[in-house]
């Protein structure tokens, strides 16, 4: 039994090919719109012309994110209607009996983790397959990436093997939620960097 | 902006009017020392008429915003945490009460009360203002983290209320009462200037992904209409002795013209809407 | 006797696909084993009413299968388990084997195979057989029943047959699918039991790097299996792009795992791919059609400061310089001549390879120097730098560099070229036999359209073998699981022209499971069935060492047949429906398939019932220890020659030489301007460079339009934001890219990670020409040139120059 499931995701590793995004969106019948693992591009740097061939610093990585069940949940004290809720082991999930879809939730996760389901009128959001993970099997994603990028667990045991890293472009400081998420930072990353999502027609969303 | 974003836009709108309304005519009853600085008492009656209808069909849009409505029943269970919460419960509280002080006014021939109820309609209206604002106060949306959301909330309410009673009224009402009420929106908009010239905006030191999109020049124009409100309602001041008629066109003008330039900052505020991180 | 319109759900008549007696006893052997009973058995007692599989692993109501991802033509063979609730797949998940090693990992599918449910129920899969109404091209039709569809094809091949010869007939190149029983072998091996048809050789994936290979190394089979590459010390991937194409199911963890075990990888490509992201140390972009100058210049760097390998280059090699050419060329131009420009008075140095490719001549150097010097190390060829102008050039260039850096024959090397798997040549692909043609004409793959225009004067400079000339043109396209006609082939709207003409091409069907733009164009439509609605197996592709079964888990839903059905039922209309079937059915034949894995590879593979009732899905040959190509040919090279004339690695050669055209067929490795490049005058009116790449959204042409492939990758033009700006071009809107031969209108997607000067429009996408023929979906073939290669006339449809501008 773990006390707090989480994430951790390679992004040195990745290839932004979604595979993952489509796993989940398979196993929960999710319509073209809702991505509850959405796939980022991030790129930096420049192309200059130096002796007439253009030299590139273009750096680029990918960041898989869907919701990092944190341990400070911002849409579980945002939810009027208390639709939201952290089990004993961590997952943050909606009941769906109690939602309202006034999107409250939406307007303040800094992950961009709930999606309103336009058909049942409720907030939805990445469960981390807690029924697969009931049955000792690993979450849709995790068991999907052909990179085998992904992976899940206790924080603290992740923490011991990778660190405690989460604050990659472009995700904000993890004092606002404590998000339980690991990530490997790509070997070109550096924060000074001016990064900026590219392929953001793919995973803009409210 | 998206439908359910319009929706709140008239909530908001329509409600911070409904406390205005009370607003002023609690100003009117708590310094009406003489029994008769009031002309008629049909301001009081409209007034509060105005006032239920007005945060009633407010009640109406904001289960428009709702994707699943009949699971508002459980919107009441956050109290602890959620200014959400807070504020459904403060416009039901408010909107209780001044349907019943609208009834009570409506129905009962010496309204010994009115003034204690007034008093409190207007408490829980400045309160239910409040927690309006601070839900739009989210740690992770910067440019709503500030206290020009109270405050330009706040500005709504007292500008919307009191240039209302002055459009429609201000013929049953003293010239005393009807001088403070143009000096308090002068000075509320004075306010609304500075608000637009200081930098409210939180320091961000953080990753923001999508920023807010583009919002039509037309709303920022529109945002400056109270100017050449406030300038007809100067002029009356200017004009000595002009005609009743003449000083309602004018107040009606300018009222027009500070809910049209509401409506602007209003779209303006929901279309500023960004978030931290993605 | 006339047959009815066959309605939805009855069975074909001819080729039972309910369990046959046989099956059912079978059957009844399963249950003595301890099968665990279910509803499948159910429906085999009560006839194809359920799914028709036999063993299967229930969850509650649900069963699951674990079948081989539908073989479109991407390079992987993955692994998909498929969730069926009341005859509906229901979810997809993947391979899911305790093991996960270097040696036998997962096979985990990727997106297209992940999200095939969305193109299984797709609504616009074809459901009937249909007839052209209208003109050719239209897309107008009206349905048929089989039996009038299969009455018009038998009829029209037989008078054309008659009329032409059957040399007149093509069932084109197509890769839709490889499990065997769908798929145009189904159909060669109708036309070949009935006199044959106009026969061809190579491909429009590999022209040029298969024809090219051997004349360095005597055969395809240059490439050591996978595993190896974790005892690499240096990779570099030149224009390859593993993790999205899927150059192999696992490619890119492989690399993963030598990165891991200290690999440095390095990505020479214009645009920074998938895999440089997730595999790469350092991105070099390159301009596109480049490549030899760089390889020439590395190899000058290597040469001049003596880190080449003069041993194996003494024992294994002929024609490296003056010392060691084949008899008869002893003056001529040796490799190392023209590195060093000894007779052309042009050393291939980096400062003058810099100026061609855009990289500087630092970086050539430093590369260089760790390639010669960082060993054993890969230098691994994509396929993209071969379809182009000119494209055997680079294939043997790749060749030679690891060659004289004797990185040939050693664990962690990589002899370059088509790489085929040591030590057979890996996996067979098809085994379904489709006999020999009786035509022994043959055209190169890529020049059919020419066929169809002056086929009668086509001989030998045309690329035509077996034959001196063909005699006839065209007349009879059968198109089986392709889209080349329309989509593929190069020049859309030139092929679009030839194939509107009734009197060039008199008939045109097409057998497919959607209408795709080739469809379009028949005069006859026949639908055909998924993978999942029929028996199939496949094998790994390129690289693995596996045999991957396809149960049957679906009946075809409407008028759908197999491939395999509708030749065989067409077969009958030319009486050689016993030669066809053998009297078997279609999972008689996937049996008879294992059979054959059974007595060449995998002499330990379990016959078919065995495979299903493990209901794994794959059966592998774990590589402990990975085949190294070359071996022996390095241990001892005159006890092992190659197959070469001089039975060593050519890097001078005397065929090549002997064909007497130095300019376009040189005897060794030249960089040579492309047709159509930033140098040449067409780049005063089209000064971009247009690439399609293999986008992750489709595999060619098949899935586009998919929903959720088209959500998470949308096909967009992408352009480097200088070019861009310089014409005012915003992200997301519309733009035109056009040249002489056509224009595209589509949103373009800005991105600094391609270089400047290159545009990409990934290529597959469908071919929907608006009122004004602009195509608006982003088919790159509008654009592309049907000129093609001197030596493997093969298709060189990235060599392309294009101009853009903002609407």
């Amino acid at each position: 039994m773990a006390k707090q499931w989480a994430f951790y995701f390679d992004s040195s590793k990745c290839s932004g090919c979604k595979t993952c995004q489509i796993a989940c969106k398979d196993k929960h019948d999710l319509p073209v719109g809702i991505r509850w693992r959405n796939v980022y591009e991030v790129a930096g740097g420049d192309w200059e012309q130096k002796d007439g061939n253009w030299i590139s610093t273009i750096r680029s990585y990918h960041i898989s994110m869907a919701c990092n069940h944190c341990k400070d949940p911002i849409c579980m004290k945002q939810c009027p209607n208390n639709a939201i809720y952290k089990t004993e082991e961590g997952l943050v999930l909606i009941d769906e009996d109690r939602c309202m879809g006034c999107k409250y939730c939406q307007w303040a996760c800094p992950y961009g983790a709930l999606h309103l389901n336009p058909s049942t009128g409720k907030m939805t959001k990445c469960t981390m397959c807690a029924d697969y993970i009931a049955e000792g099997k690993q979450p849709s994603c995790v068991a999907a990436c052909p990179m085998r990028v992904l992976e899940f667990g206790d924080y603290e045991e992740l923490k011991q093997k990778y660190g405690n890293e989460s604050e990659i472009y472009p995700l904000p400081s993890a004092h606002y939620t404590k998000p339980s998420v690991i990530i490997k930072p790509h070997q070109s990353y550096n924060k000074n960097i001016n990064w900026e999502i590219i392929n953001q027609e793919e995973v803009h969303h409210e | 902006m998206n439908s359910s974003e319009w929706s709140l836009l008239f909530f908001t709108l329509t409600g911070q009017f409904s406390v205005g309304i009370t607003l002023a005519l609690f100003i009117l009853y708590w310094f009406n020392k003489k029994p008769n600085q009031i002309k008629s008492p049909i301001i009081l009656h409209h007034g509060l008429i105005t006032a239920s209808l007005s945060i009633i069909i407010a009640l109406f849009i904001s289960f428009l915003h709702l994707s699943s409505p009949l699971s508002s029943v459980y919107a009441l269970s956050n109290l602890k945490n959620s200014w959400l919460s807070w504020e459904i419960f403060m416009v039901s509280a408010y909107a209780m009460v001044i349907v019943l002080v609208t009834l009570y006014e409506w129905k009962v021939k010496h309204k010994s009360y009115i003034t204690p109820l007034l008093l409190l309609s207007t408490l829980l209206g400045l309160t239910m203002i409040y927690s309006m604002g601070r839900l739009y106060m989210i740690e992770t949306v910067p440019v709503w983290n500030t206290p020009e959301t109270l405050i330009v909330f706040y500005i709504n309410t007292i500008v919307l209320g009191l240039s209302f009673i002055l459009a429609f009224y201000s013929d049953k009402i003293y010239d005393t009462v009807e001088k403070s009420f143009f000096i308090i929106i002068l000075l509320t908009l004075i306010l609304k200037l500075s608000t637009y010239y200081l930098n409210w905006e939180t320091e961000i030191n953080d990753n923001i992904a999508f920023t807010h999109h583009q919002i039509p020049a037309i709303w920022s124009v529109l945002w400056w209409l109270w100017i050449p409100g406030l300038v007809l309602m100067i002029s009356i001041y200017l004009k000595k002795d002009s005609g009743i008629k003449t000083r309602s066109r004018l107040y009606r003008s300018a009222f027009i013209l500070f809910v049209i330039a509401e409506f602007a900052a209003r779209v303006i505020f929901y279309s500023s809407y960004y978030r931290l991180g993605v | 006797m006339k047959h009815k319109i066959q309605k939805k759900d009855s069975k074909p008549e001819l080729i039972p696909s309910s369990p046959s007696r046989r099956e059912f006893l079978k059957l009844c052997t399963f249950l003595g084993g301890g099968v665990l009973l279910s509803g499948g058995l159910l429906s085999c007692l009560e006839g194809n009413k359920e799914i028709p599989v036999e063993v299967l692993e229930q969850k509650g109501d649900i069963t699951i299968v674990r079948a081989g991802c539908p073989a479109h033509n991407c390079g992987g063979r993955c692994v998909l388990k498929l969730h069926i609730k009341n005859n509906k797949i229901i979810r997809i998940e993947t391979d899911d084997r305790d093991n996960d090693t270097l040696a036998d990992p997962q096979l985990r599918a990727c997106i297209r195979g992940r999200s095939y449910r969305r193109r299984q129920y797709h609504p616009d899969r074809l459901k009937y057989p249909m007839k052209r109404i209208g003109k050719r091209g239209e897309g107008k039709f009206e349905p048929v029943s089989w039996d009038e569809a299969l009455d018009i094809l038998a009829n029209q091949i037989k008078r054309v047959r008659d009329k032409y010869g059957n040399s007149s007939i093509l069932v084109p190149y197509g890769t839709g699918s490889y499990n065997q029983l769908n798929g145009r072998q189904t159909a060669a091996r109708l036309m070949n039991l009935i006199g044959g048809s106009l026969g061809f050789y190579n491909s429009y994936s590999w022209a040029c790097i298969s024809k090219a290979t051997p004349y360095v190394y005597g055969t395809s089979v240059t490439g050591n299996q996978r595993q190896d590459w974790v005892n690499s010390k240096y990779i570099i991937m030149w224009g390859w792009n593993p993790a999205e194409m899927r150059d192999g199911t696992n490619s890119d963890f492989f690399i993963k795992k030598a990165r891991e075990n200290g690999a440095k990888v390095i990505c020479i490509d214009p645009r920074m791919s998938m895999s440089a992201v997730a595999l790469a140390d350092e991105w070099i972009p390159i301009r596109p059609g480049t490549d030899v100058s760089m390889m020439s210049a590395m190899a000058y760097t290597i040469i001049s400061n003596n880190l080449h390998d003069k041993d194996f280059i003494k024992r294994c090699c002929i024609g490296f310089d003056r010392s060691q050419m084949p008899d008869g060329c002893e003056n001529e131009e040796s490799y190392s001549d023209y590195i060093l420009g000894t007779v052309d008075g042009i050393p291939k140095t980096p400062e003058w390879a810099e100026k061609i490719c855009g990289v500087p001549a630092e970086t050539i150097k430093r590369i260089a120097t760790a390639y010669a010097t960082q060993k054993p190390s890969v230098l691994y060829q994509g396929y993209g730098m071969q379809r182009r102008a000119y494209g055997e050039q680079v294939v043997i260039a790749g060749c030679a560099l690891p060659a004289i850096t004797g990185n040939v024959g050693i664990s962690g090397g990589w002899a370059g070229g088509i790489a085929l798997q040591a030590n057979d040549g890996g996996p067979f692909w098809n085994v379904f036999p489709t006999g020999s043609n009786p035509v022994k004409a043959r055209i190169p793959v890529f020049l059919w359209t020419e066929a169809i225009l002056r086929g009668k004067e086509m001989g030998y400079e045309d690329g035509v073998r077996g034959v001196d000339q063909l005699d006839s043109n065209l007349k009879l396209i059968w198109s089986v699981a392709s889209n080349i006609l329309i989509n593929q082939h190069a020049d859309t709207n030139r092929s679009a022209k030839i194939l509107k003409d009734t009197n060039l091409v008199e008939f045109i069907a097409v057998q497919d499971q959607f209408m795709t733009p080739s469809a379009k164009f028949a005069d006859l439509v026949l639908p055909v069935c998924t993978q999942m609605e029929m028996w199939g197996l496949e094998d790994g592709w390129k690289y693995g060492d596996e045999v991957i079964i396809m149960p049957k888990v679906h009946e075809p839903p409407y008028q759908t047949k197999s491939d395999y059905q509708i030749c065989a039922e067409l077969a009958k209309r030319f009486g050689v429906k016993e030669q066809f079937t053998q009297n078997r059915n279609e999972r008689e034949w996937i049996e008879w398939a294992v059979g054959r894995y059974k007595n060449t590879r995998f002499p330990n593979i379990p016959d078919l019932d065995k495979l299903v009732q493990k209901n794994t899905g794959v059966y592998s040959k774990p590589v402990d220890k990975p085949a190294i190509a070359f071996e022996n040919f390095r241990k001892n090279p005159k006890q092992h020659p190659l197959k070469t004339p001089t039975g060593k690695i050519e890097l001078f050669s005397k065929t090549l030489f002997d064909m007497k055209k130095p300019d376009t067929i040189p005897a060794v490795p030249k960089y040579i301007q492309e047709w159509e490049s930033p140098f040449g005058q067409e780049a005063k009116k089209y000064p971009l460079q247009a690439l399609g790449h293999h986008y992750m959204a489709r595999v060619h042409s098949t899935h586009d339009g998919i929903d959720w492939l088209d959500e998470a990758f949308p096909q967009r033009a992408f352009i480097n934001p200088v070019d861009a700006q310089k014409r005012g071009i915003q992200n997301g809107e519309e733009i035109l890219v056009y040249n002489d031969r056509g224009k595209i209108r589509i949103p373009c997607r800005i991105t600094p990670k391609i270089m400047p000067g290159v545009l990409n429009i990934p290529q597959g996408a469908w071919w929907s020409p608006d009122n004004e023929g602009v195509d608006r979906r982003g088919n790159i073939n509008v654009l592309t040139s049907h000129r093609w290669t001197p030596l493997a006339y093969g298709n060189a449809q990235h060599t392309i120059m294009v101009e853009v501008e903002k609407i």
